[in-house]
This record gives C-alpha cells, structure tokens and sequence, in this order.
C-alpha cells in the first residue's frame, strides 16, 4: 500500500466487518455441572446479562466478576440484583417494551394529515416515550402490577399529546405526569396513541390490526395471515353502513374471513371510539359508535372495559413470561422450555406481577445460562 | 395592503372594564373556546348581516339617528341589525385589502392575536342560566394542525400582558349565549407597529360546538369602530386610497352621532370559530 493513512483504513474496516465487532457471539462451553449440557462463557453471560438488562455492554464490575469467575461462580444472581437496581435498567426496559409493542414502527408513522388535523412529525417520538415513561414507572418507581399498564388512568403527556387526548397538558415543557378523566374510556396502553396509531391505517381505524395486536402481542395467540385470494377491501361507508363495525359485517358473516376476524375484529371494534391517530370520538360519519364486545365471553362496554377484561386474563400473564424469556434467550421458545415457562409465569404471579422480579428470575432461570434449546423435566 | 389601514386604529392598549355580577353555587364545568379563526362579516345574497342591534333602533336610509344608514336583516329576521362595514366588503374583496384576513390569520397562528373565551360553571351546554363568562388574550405561538389552523385541544397560559374582559354572569339558552357591552381589541403588530382593531361597546353571540369533543363552536362580535381613529390611519398611512376611501368611511358611519348630527363610529361585525383549550394549572 505504501501509505500509512490507506493502511489505517484497512485496518479499521477489517474491524468494522469482523464479526466479532458485528455480533454477540455465544458459542459457549461444556458444562461441568451438566455433562452433555453447553453454558455460555463467563464472557458470554455477562454480555448476555448486560443487554438484556441494560441494553448495553457490560460495566467494569461486571466484566470483572467474568474475569475472576465469579459470575458462574455464585456469582450472577448478585449481578442481576446489582443491574437491575441500576439506573441504566430502564434503558432495558425501554428496549424490552420497544421490541414487544413495536414502538419502532412510530418513526415512521404515515397517518394522513390531510384527515388527522393532529398529525405531525413529532407525534411519534411523543406517543412512543408516553408509553415508555409509563412503563418505567410503573416498573421502576412503583413496582406495581404490571397488568395495570393495561387499565391505569396515569400517563405522561406532552402538549402534543394532551392536545390529541383532548386534556389539559400537565407540564409546559416536555412530560409531566397527569390522571385521565374518570369519564372518558381512555385507559391504560390501549388507549395510548402509539398502540392505536401503529395499528391502524394510514386513513382510518383498522379494527383487524388493533384486534390482532392483542391476540398477537397481549395473549401470544396465533392469528394467521389472509389466504391471497380473500378481498380484504372493507366497503367504503354508506347510508346504510356508517360505522366501522356496519362496513365490516361482512367479515363476520363470510365463512372465509370468520375464522380469523372473529378472533381480532371484535377486541378492534372496542377501541373504536379512538380514530387512526387515537383521538377520541364518539360519532362516526354521524352514526353513534358502538364500542361494546367480548373477549372469548368475557363482556365489555367500551375499551375501559376491555382494558379491564385483558387485565384479568390469565393470558396477559402468561404471555407477558413468555415474550420476555425470548427476549432474553434472543430465540422463540421450544418444547423443553415450555416447564420453565409455567415455573416463570408462577413466579410472576406469586411476586405480584412485578415485573421487575420478572426480569430477575428470567436472569436467573437456567434457560438464559444454557446454549442452545433447553431440556428440562 | 394600503387598504388595511381602513379597519386599523392606534390606540394604546389599557384595561377594559367588564360588568360582572355574582356567580352561582353550582361550580360546574369550565370550557375554553379558543379563536381560531376571525373575518369580517359579510352580507348574504338578500343583503343580510349577523350582527346585533347595537343602537336599538331600527333605521332607515331617511333615519337622522342613524345618519341615514339603514340597518340590516340577520339571517334570523331579526330586524336593527348594525353592520355597515359588511357593505364594503365586496367593494373590499376586489382589491388587496383581501389580504388583510390572511395577515389576521397569521397573526392568531403566530399568537399574538390569540383570544379565548372561557367560560365556568357549565352545567347544561344548551341551556344554563348561570355561567360566568369572561374573554382572554392567551399566550402563544400556538401549535397549528395539518389545517393550518391552531390546534385543538391545546393548553395555554393567559397572556399576563393582555386585559382581562369579564362578561359577567351569562345565560345558555339553545346552545348559545349573548353577553356585552365591552371594548374590543384586537392587537396587531404589522411591521413593527402595533396597532388595535377596535369594537367599541361590542357585543359577542357564541354558540357552543354541539358535543365537548374536539369539534368547534361558533360566533361574532359587533361593536362600533371610531371613525376619527379609522380616518386619522388612513391619512397617516399615505395611501393612494385614502382620497376615495375616507369620504366612504365617513359616509357610511352610522352610530353615535354627535352634536352636529354626524356619526362618529362604524359598525363592523367580526366572526370567529373556536377550538376547545385549557389553561395551565396557575
């Protein structure tokens, strides 16, 4: 090369392509305490422990209980505490609750300005540290019942967004914590803009997607995909068809389309009362909007009363321990882990739904320690 | 723009009183209205105008009391109805002074001119006898919406510089309510000058948004401008205009005549729509 600089840029582009720079890598290694088993590395772990905690690598403290072994030693559940007793654990959280509610998919929010008066650039970067802030809280400051993430009137608003909920701002300059009103149906997560606006259509409400988000994400139930051949076009509204649960009849009454839409759409026609960006409205094209359901019988009124119906199942629970194990494990969950995940749930259950004693015992569960699927009895 | 100076008069700005009485026990609901847009009236196909009766007379062109004026229709029938600006609006439409409601505009979105009304103690939308009712300048800019317009839903603090009109008690009946006399004034600051859009002895007439969503309510107020003011801006402004268009003011002057028989003051009425709003917690 003959050149010191031109040589430089080899150098660092090696670097920048070596996957090692790219990737975590867990390789592992033989188990001592488990012939036949794989752990990961000290290395591995910490690293392991760090983002998912943290989302972040490892600190000196942590990288020095992997150095003297102590973190395989003993060592991790002292760790664990430690991190999670940090302030950067709410960086993890925020990454955790990122991933699982897509609240990625708000920087590129395409709500129609010409019909969403609210819309603007930094809706989405609002809605979606509305709901962060909330679960920070609620997790870190009040260690409370997750579910109440579902059903709680308390969020932090900015001007933009109490000017969307239609409610006095609590803090002049960026977010303050403020109480809903009693009398609106706007409750917890699914009454929060980056829920509503993320599931909906660039135009309109989409009663499919808010539906299948919480069979999806909240219950970790299946919903399969249209076949190619259905017509998901949802007729355009008419004298006779002025609400969204009129023009989507047709869903729940052809075969071909009822097997699916009778999962999502119902839980979907709940939150009809909030419009594509997540105002609040009472009145359709004219016509009173019914808001009224059920989730697999259990009956609600309005999206409060779904809010309160999912906080209830014991579903939320269950998939809550789930989406949080793959999450720490980085992979979807297998056979062999479905015992740890009943031993999860239980323990989650038992703590209260805290879910930051969630976060520990999955830190702790042999699952996150072990390569690979995991075996158990 | 030169025909901008026809509706603009300087005049410090000072504290207007208000006519209050008691309020009622019930406390009720607060609802602020904030303005979101404000243009002249105009006069309908039939010559007609909303506006109020501010002299309580019902001229005609041979009327002395209304310096031969005729008042005008509203659209309700009712008769009396002082609004004389409104009939050099087409006039006014044809030429650059068409502008004058867009330079209004962006001076509400920029929040200078940004007013709410608001009012406590609502404990019937359509119909109650007992709410207080008070106007306000708030503080700006206001975020506008995709329309261009302020945004619904905001929270405000008051403008501490701006006077504080109270209405008093005031009475709901059908979703709309009637409250006045007050001096109206709208501050504008064009190019450098501050300048007041004065309504004397105002009237305002609101009707509230048929549901407390989002959606907007509805209004105008009419009062009387100072033809001397108005005049006395046209000639400083140097307009081209100013030979035609003062003898046109004058002419169509048509309250509070003075001794000599001659009105001194215009009747203009303005017609806003609001927005819902807050105020910050004091």
């Amino acid at each position: 090369m003959g050149d010191f600089y031109q040589g430089l840029a080899y150098g660092v582009a090696m670097v920048l392509q070596s996957p090692f720079f790219l990737y975590r890598v867990e390789l592992g290694e033989d188990d001592p305490d488990d012939p036949g088993q794989r752990r990961y590395t000290a290395h591995e772990l910490a690293t392991r422990l760090s983002y998912f905690l943290w989302d972040t690598t490892p600190d000196d403290a942590l990288l020095a209980a992997a150095a003297d072994g102590s973190l395989l030693d003993g060592g991790l559940e002292a760790q664990a505490d430690r991190l999670l007793d940090d302030p950067r654990a709410r960086a993890g959280v925020r990454s955790l609750f990122n991933e699982m509610l897509s609240l990625y998919l708000l920087d590129t929010l395409s709500q129609d300005p010409a019909i969403f008066v609210h819309m603007g650039p930094d809706v989405g970067a609002s809605a979606r540290e509305e709901t962060l802030l909330g679960i920070e809280r609620l997790v870190f400051d009040e260690g409370g019942d997750f579910r109440d993430i579902l059903t709680t009137r308390e969020t932090f608003l900015d001007r933009k967004l109490a000017a969307i909920y239609g409610v006095q701002a609590p803090a002049r300059d960026g977010f303050g914590l403020t109480t809903l009103p009693e009398s609106g149906g706007r409750r917890g997560l699914l009454g929060q803009v980056s829920f509503l606006a993320i599931n909906a259509h660039p135009v309109s409400t989409s009663v499919t997607r808010r539906g299948r988000f919480i069979r999806q994400v909240l219950l970790c139930e299946p919903v399969d995909p249209p076949a190619a051949s259905v017509n998901t076009t949802i007729p355009e509204p008419s004298e006779e068809a002025r609400t969204m649960r009129e023009r989507i009849a047709v869903h729940l009454t052809d075969p071909s389309c009822a097997g699916c839409h009778e999962q999502t759409d119902p839980l979907g026609l709940g939150l009809e009362n909030f419009d594509g960006l997540g105002s609040w409205r009472t009145t359709e094209n004219g016509a009173t909007i019914d808001p009224s359901g059920d989730l697999d019988g259990a009956a609600f009124g309005d999206a409060g009363g779904l809010a309160g119906v999912l906080h209830g199942d014991a579903r939320f629970t269950r998939c809550l321990s789930r989406t949080v194990y793959a999450y720490a494990a980085g992979h979807g969950v297998t056979e062999g882990e479905e015992a740890l995940l009943g031993w999860l749930e239980d323990g989650f259950v038992a703590e209260d739904h805290a879910l930051k004693a969630l976060l520990r015992a999955v830190a702790l569960s042999p699952g996150f320690r072990t390569v690979g699927a995991l075996e158990l009895e | 723009m030169s025909m901008l100076w026809l509706v603009l008069a300087c005049r410090p700005q000072e504290e207007i009183p208000g006519g209050g009485e008691p309020g009622c026990d019930d406390p009720g609901e607060t609802e602020v209205a904030i303005f979101r847009t404000i243009t002249f009236a105009r006069r309908d196909g039939e010559g007609r105008s909303r506006g109020f009766d501010l002299d309580g007379l019902d001229s005609d062109a041979s009327d002395p009391q209304g310096c031969f004026q005729a008042d005008v229709q509203s659209p309700d029938g009712e008769p009396g109805i002082d609004s004389a600006f409104s009939a050099l609006m087409p006039a006014l439409d044809q030429t650059e002074a068409q502008g004058l409601e867009e330079l209004m505009q962006d001076i509400i979105n920029a929040g200078d001119a940004l007013f709410a009304l608001e009012l406590r103690g609502v404990n019937d939308r359509q119909d109650d006898r007992c709410v207080q009712a008070r106007m306000l300048q708030v503080a700006g800019p206001p975020m506008l919406g995709t329309d261009g317009l302020p945004e619904p839903g905001q929270t405000y603090d008051p403008d501490p510089d701006a006077p504080i009109i109270d209405l008093g008690q005031v009475e709901i009946a059908g979703g709309t309510l009637t409250a006045g006399p007050f001096d109206w004034a709208v501050p504008l600051d064009i190019l450098g000058t501050h300048l007041d859009l004065l309504l004397d002895e105002s009237r305002i007439r609101y009707t509230l948004a048929a549901s407390d969503d989002q959606g907007g309510g509805q209004g105008y107020i009419g009062g009387g401008q100072d033809v001397a003011y108005t005049l006395d801006v046209i000639t400083s402004s140097k307009s081209a205009v100013g030979e035609v268009i003062n003898p046109v003011i004058a002419g169509l002057a048509d309250l509070q005549p003075d001794a000599s028989g001659a009105c001194t003051q215009l009747s203009a009425v303005m017609e806003f729509t609001t927005t819902t709003g807050f105020f910050f917690e004091e």
